[in-house]
């Protein structure tokens, strides 16, 4: 097995596609309004006639780059390129302002390296003994895993949970679109042909992520980029690695452990991390001044959720995040459905996109060390110029899919709903959360139900089902009762300041 | 926001009535197990639940406008016209025609004025683009009609 798995990931193909994925996530990643989902929406066409393995790491590596790329902009233009960046900005602007941006770019590029690789570690350790175990589910523990994935959504509304609940139940109901699996009835199809297999993925999330973010970025159409610091060489002194290596140790476990749990990501990761790190440094008022640890911390905890997050997806079939719920999608277009099977029936292809996550985190080592002239570079791209480029890649990666026209209108109408939700302020991943996990959890549920003679007590006689629904209960109520607290604190607050 | 909010609660409201009216025309139940008409019934509920919570919470909401349908804006909506319009002329002509067509207008309407820089983007876009899925990914672009 070692062996194979050796020969398939150093074959030229899956290295191309690593090296490929990686430099278009980097671009990706740097350029401010442009996101690693969009990315991996965008490049989804271009690996449907590529062996699975192949395209997968296409896409994997557009992952593993457009997480760290969003660092460069963070540093060079107080802009992070992904939400991700967030946290990088913090300590990365203040190296340039200093003229050190060389400095900041290269501690955040092993700190990524750092932080993915450990992740890696993880993900090759964790992934295959949390599949054996998922072997023995069966359908009430797969209704229950699906609900615990759909409740997720009250975790990745962000800051408006009633429209991300909203979202979700709009994406559980585009999920019944298509031919009911148990009665093998027609629901809401209006006698077409092309809708009885149930609305595409591809399109709806090319349009959701891609076309919807063109449509955002026309109204800064001409809002131009300018790096002004001077590039040179990117390797970072023997000294600020020696400073870094504990944080970076500590950034990518706790970022593999935020990734693993479904709906926390990257920016949230980088963010504690770097909190974690001013807590337990001798001199937390240094932080937000430009020190190294300021840069490592959130950039390998960022980093660290990567392979986080493909635990539960390729283990469980649950995606986290809107990287892996695309990721997800593709999967399922290289017929191989994530879980537990996946790890018996294509075991090659798991330990070569395990094996290749590795090496797709040394390509962006590389790369971020050698090429940041170059990416500097590709985030000057005028955006009058680019975006009608991304239009385009959204027209043909809809139409290759199936070779139909009707995927370029599902595709243009979830751009143009996307682009009014989001202006909306509603969020778009629970929408494609519910569309993948919807057809999961009914079909489950029912198959359950006609186990037990119509009993729902099976979901309570099956402990991990159980665990799984009070999971789904506990992750969906906490968000609502959060919220509701935060409100009824902050009403009580601005009561006790008006009778002061 | 608020009168977004208004929008997109009341289009919700409208989706789910749609979904009620018609699930009611599949089975609720086979036998003990819930049939096709289960889901859509309880998820349209759910959905027109939350639109009315929307609407009751967004009285509170700002009533700023988010400028959508604004003059400034009105560059996304020619710009998906345009669009749009290419997706009928990939239909007719195919893809080798509509496509430099397609970016030659969209770029000229995002104020790139020097016309040799806009025939080269236009044409080395559009020859990159089939190059590579025609050839390499072996995937069938629109031929069109002719």
């Amino acid at each position: 097995m070692m062996m194979d798995v050796l020969s398939n990931v150093m074959s030229w193909q899956i290295l191309l596609a690593i090296f490929c994925g990686v430099a278009a996530g980097i671009s990706i990643g740097a350029m401010p309004g442009l996101t690693s989902t969009m990315g991996i929406a965008l490049l989804m066409p271009f690996t449907f006639q590529l062996e699975p393995a192949v395209g997968m790491m296409l896409l994997i590596g557009e992952f593993v780059g457009a997480i760290y790329g969003g660092s460069i902009t963070a540093i060079m233009i107080n802009t992070p390129g992904t939400p991700s960046a967030a946290a990088t900005v913090l300590d990365g602007y203040p190296f340039t302002k200093r003229g050190e941006s060389c400095r900041a770019l290269g501690i955040s590029t092993v700190a990524s390296f750092g932080g993915g690789i450990i992740s890696g570690i993880f993900l090759i350790l964790i992934a295959p003994q949390l599949a054996e175990i998922a072997l023995k589910f069966s359908a009430p523990e797969t209704f229950a895993l699906a609900l615990f994935g759909i409740s997720i959504i009250a975790s990745i509304s962000g800051k408006n949970l009633l429209k991300g609940l909203m979202s979700g139940v709009l994406g559980l109901l585009l999920a019944l679109i298509g031919m009911d699996n148990i009665s093998g009835l027609s629901r809401f199809t209006f006698d077409t042909v092309f809708l009885m297999n149930g609305l595409s993925f591809i399109p709806v999330m090319v349009g959701l992520f891609a076309m919807s973010q063109c449509f955002m970025s026309m109204e800064e159409l001409y809002h131009e980029v300018k790096v002004t610091a001077k590039i040179t060489s990117a390797i970072p002194s023997l000294a600020d690695l020696k400073k870094i290596l504990p944080t970076i140790l500590r950034g990518g476990v706790t970022g593999t452990m935020i990734g693993i749990i479904p709906g926390a990501g990257g920016d949230i990761s980088a963010f504690i991390s770097y909190d974690m790190e001013r807590r337990l440094s001798k001199h937390p008022e240094r932080f937000g001044t430009g020190i190294v640890e300021g840069i490592a911390a959130p950039e390998s905890s960022n980093n660290g959720t990567t392979g986080g997050a493909l635990i539960p997806l390729l283990t469980l079939g649950i995606p986290g995040d809107a990287n892996t719920a695309v990721m997800l999608g593709a999967l399922m277009v290289f017929n191989l459905t994530p879980g537990p099977q996946l790890f018996v029936e294509q075991s090659l292809v798991v330990n070569t996109l395990f094996a290749g996550f590795m090496i797709a985190n040394v390509v962006m080592l590389i790369m971020g060390l050698s090429g940041v002239r170059i990416f500097s570079k590709i985030v000057q791209i005028p955006r009058p110029v680019l975006v009608p480029i991304v239009m385009l890649m959204c027209v043909i990666g809809s139409f290759a899919i199936n070779g139909n026209y009707l995927d370029i209108i599902v595709m243009f109408m979830a751009g143009i709903f996307g682009y009014l939700l989001i202006k909306g302020e509603f969020p778009l991943s629970p929408i494609v959360l519910a569309l993948i996990l919807g057809p999961m959890a009914e079909g489950n549920l029912r198959r359950s139900l006609v186990m037990s003679h119509g009993d729902y007590s099976i979901f309570l006689s099956h402990p991990i089902a159980a665990t799984f629904i009070f999971a789904a209960v506990v992750s969906l109520i906490w968000p609502i009762a959060k919220h509701l607290l935060n409100k009824y604190s902050m009403a009580l607050r601005a009561g006790e300041m008006q009778r002061k | 926001m608020k009168k977004m909010n208004f929008g997109i609660a009341i289009f919700f409201i409208a989706l789910s009535c749609y979904v009620l009216i018609s699930a009611q025309s599949f089975p609720g139940k086979i036998g003990n197990v819930p049939g096709p008409g289960y889901f859509p019934t309880i998820l349209s509920c759910v959905l027109i639940a939350l639109s009315l919570i929307l609407i009751l919470t967004s009285r509170e909401a700002s009533d700023a406008p988010l400028g959508i349908f604004s003059k400034g804006n009105r560059i996304v909506f020619v710009a998906a016209g345009v669009t749009l319009a290419y997706f009928g002329g990939l239909l007719i002509f195919g893809f080798l025609i509509a496509t430099p067509l397609y970016l030659v207008a969209i770029l000229r309407y995002f104020k790139m004025t020097e016309w040799r820089s806009l025939i080269l983007t236009s044409g080395i876009t559009t020859a990159a683009s089939y190059a590579i899925f025609t050839t390499i990914l072996e995937v069938q672009l629109p031929s069109g009609m002719f």
